[in-house]
């Protein structure tokens, strides 16, 4: 009989990763209810934003639902993160080093999991979104990009958090990143179009804060339908995040099998 | 003035000494002349000039090892290094004073080298399921050695017990066996694989039940089954048999569909060693596989290596820190203190060398002890025990009536006497003056 091909093998570690989260009430309550919630607080707070001049549309809970997206990109750097490091300082990653498993299988198993889960989650911003009064101007052909989106958001946030679990070799550390890419989203033009920000200092920090990116590519295909360029931009920081991330954690993935 | 002395081999035993250059082989022209049909007539030159030292392959047909590698050039000689030729095995003795008596080589160290083969078996004996561990180094920062030249050989088939207290080096020695750890020196060869240079090799032929069991509380035994079916690259197909078929064996059937997290020790244990053998392993590594159970889940776990070992011809290396756990199931036993092996045998050898009993009195009035020790220090080695003293007799346990009188006439009153027959611990304790159930406790 032939041994499982790279894609068998993935399966299993995906599911994993997936059911890890399933699994633990507390990941998901954090992974769904928090977002949902700020989400919530936003357009009941921020509702009047829509009446300054030149703000792109009249439905806040249109214009605020790409934080949800952002979130489950952030929430993607926890999850690949704290496992890894949990199956670092478990010993559990010593059991699959000792089998014939790729290093790099075993990380894009636990990628697989985590966007597989952020897609998850994305449907049901949506479908929450939808029920308040959000609406995609792309239609569904824009929603379905959105999906790719945010699943694109996870892949290179995850990497991101099996980076950090690489080097910090501890789950916990990795969960210690929560704070400052909250920070680092509240700092972002997650609350207002870049152009309407009138501090300088502001938004000169929105401007070099990659995180706008990932607010405003979705936020296009809702707000104003095709644009090219905040797409562009969208992807072109996701992937460069991707790249060094990966770049960064292939140098670390020797620490996994440390005698070949 | 260096020295060249044969410590293995037809001509153990010999020396030669060492200035400028010497030719060892068969050829009665060669300054160190050995009888082993393996050695070439002219096989290894070694040359000195007072202040270091190599040896150099003349051509020979079977190559020569240093420190077990194979030389391919002039190799530079460690004082002390070991050079490997047929079945042959020369110390290099560096500024060597000869004005002074030659150290007394202990029994022990006679054996272990005289057990040391050549480190690398031929392509042809790939599937030897053996260990050899040769000169075995591990140094962490700071310059401290877990493990100091290691020498062992485990035999195929034979479950080896490692035995040794906590922070003795078995942990360190295991994980460099398996490949999780990198050698700092020397060489170890597993199923015939350098664990340095054929790393994914000696993983494709061994199981692995490190000390803590590390499995995955949120999943369930089957799921570790089949994760564990597919990282081992086992077709598609046998994934779901293989994985019902170990979990009966480890008898966790009826709690297979349960998440792991509510196992008890006992049950993760057993999930552990299932997980361990789904790849059919030639060698199993078990480090501290019973620690923290409760008897009968130690003697089901005994049960099953020895199961492994006798009837599926598994070699098993396990390490220990308990007495019973390497006197019963171990064919052989290695004692490892402080990094360094400091006896190695069958129990019984082991046994058979302290070859006397103890006796061990328990005092009626607790506070009689000391006085007890005084009485019968001249019976042997009196120690404080557990229960009151203990006397390792010089003699045997004819003596017992004469201890009887001993107390009688000091007007010390017995408890209760035992006369244990020699144990591990004995073992231990003759050979680094420790007692390794005291580290127990």
């Amino acid at each position: 009989m032939k041994p499982p091909g790279t894609l068998t093998q993935l399966g299993p570690l995906a599911r994993r990763s997936l059911m890890r989260t399933l699994r633990s009430p507390q990941l998901l309550a954090s992974g769904l209810f928090f977002p949902l919630f700020l989400y919530g607080m936003n357009i009941g707070g921020l509702e009047f934003a829509t009446s300054l001049p030149g703000f792109p549309t009249e439905s806040y809970p249109t214009f605020a639902l790409s934080f949800t997206f952002v979130f489950a990109g952030i929430y993607a750097v926890m999850v690949a993160g704290s496992q890894l490091g949990d199956d670092i300082r478990s010993g559990f990653i010593k059991r699959q080093t000792l089998t014939p498993l790729a290093g790099p299988v075993l990380l894009l198993g636990h990628l697989t999991g985590v966007v597989a889960f952020a897609f998850g989650q994305t449907l049901v911003f949506l479908a929450v979104g939808f029920v308040v009064g959000a609406s995609v101007e792309a239609g569904p052909g824009g929603v379905l990009v959105i999906l790719l989106l945010v699943a694109f958001y996870a892949l290179a946030m995850g990497s991101v958090g099996l980076m950090f679990a690489l080097y910090t070799r501890s789950g916990e550390a990795v969960q210690a990143l929560f704070p400052l890419l909250t920070g680092l989203l509240l700092l972002s033009s997650v609350n207002l179009p870049r152009e309407l920000i009138q501090v300088d200092w502001y938004q000169t920090l929105t401007t070099y804060n990659p995180l706008s990116y990932f607010v405003e590519a979705p936020r296009s295909l809702m707000v104003e339908g095709w644009e090219a360029q905040p797409l562009f931009l969208g992807v072109l920081v996701t992937g460069a995040i991707l790249v060094s991330a990966l770049t960064q954690t292939a140098g670390s993935l020797r620490a996994l099998s440390v005698a070949k | 003035m260096a020295e060249l002395r044969v410590i293995q081999g037809p001509d153990a035993g010999h020396v030669a000494p060492l200035s400028g250059a010497i030719v060892v082989g068969r050829d009665p022209g060669c300054e160190l002349v050995v009888g082993d049909d393996q050695v070439s007539r002219r096989h290894v030159r070694v040359v000195s000039d007072g202040g270091s030292a190599t040896a150099e392959d003349l051509g020979s047909t079977n190559g020569t090892y240093v420190d077990g590698r194979l030389a391919t050039g002039a190799e530079a000689l460690r004082p002390g290094a070991r050079i490997q030729v047929g079945d042959t095995l020369i110390e290099y003795a560096a500024d060597v004073d000869t004005t002074r008596a030659r150290p007394i080589v202990s029994a022990f160290e006679q054996q272990t080298r005289a057990e040391t083969l050549p480190p690398a078996p031929p392509e042809a004996e790939k599937k030897w399921n053996g260990i050899e561990v040769y000169g075995l180094i591990r140094e962490f920062k700071g310059g401290f050695r877990a493990v100091n030249e290691l020498y062992l050989r485990v035999h195929p088939g034979e479950i080896y017990g490692f035995l040794g207290p906590n922070g003795a080096g078995k942990s360190t020695t295991v994980h460099m066996l398996t490949t999780l750890l990198p050698v700092s020196g020397g060489t170890a060869h597993v199923a015939g694989y350098d664990v340095a240079t054929n790393a994914a090799d000696v993983r494709a032929t061994i199981g692995v039940a490190l000390q803590e069991a590390s499995l995955d509380p949120l999943l369930n035994a089957y799921e570790h089954m089949e994760l564990q079916c597919s990282m081992q690259r086992l077709p598609k197909k046998e994934w779901k048999s293989r994985g019902e078929e170990l979990i009966e064996r480890v008898t966790l059937t009826e709690a297979a569909d349960r998440r792991v997290g509510g196992y008890s020790g006992g049950m993760k244990r057993r999930l552990d060693l299932a997980l361990a053998l789904v790849n059919r392993p030639r060698i199993l590594f078990l480090d501290e596989p019973t620690t923290g159970l409760d008897p009968k889940t130690r003697n089901d776990l005994w049960e099953e290596v020895a199961r492994l070992a006798k009837e599926e011809g598994v070699t098993v290396f396990l390490t220990t820190q308990y007495l019973e756990e390497a006197d019963q199931l171990a064919d052989r036993v290695g004692i490892i203190d402080r990094g360094e092996l400091v006896a190695e045998g069958t129990p019984d050898e082991l046994k058979a060398e302290i070859g006397r009993p103890t006796a061990e009195v328990t005092p009626r009035v607790e506070g009689d002890a000391p006085a007890m020790a005084e009485v019968l220090k001249r019976f042997g080695e009196a120690t404080p025990s557990a229960r009151g003293v203990a006397v390792r007799l010089h003699g045997g346990a004819d003596v017992l009536p004469d201890i009887v009188r001993a107390l009688d006439g000091a007007g010390l009153q017995m408890e209760n006497l035992e006369l244990h027959a020699p144990s591990l611990d004995d073992v231990f304790l003759m050979q680094t003056g420790r007692s390794l159930e005291e580290h127990q406790a």
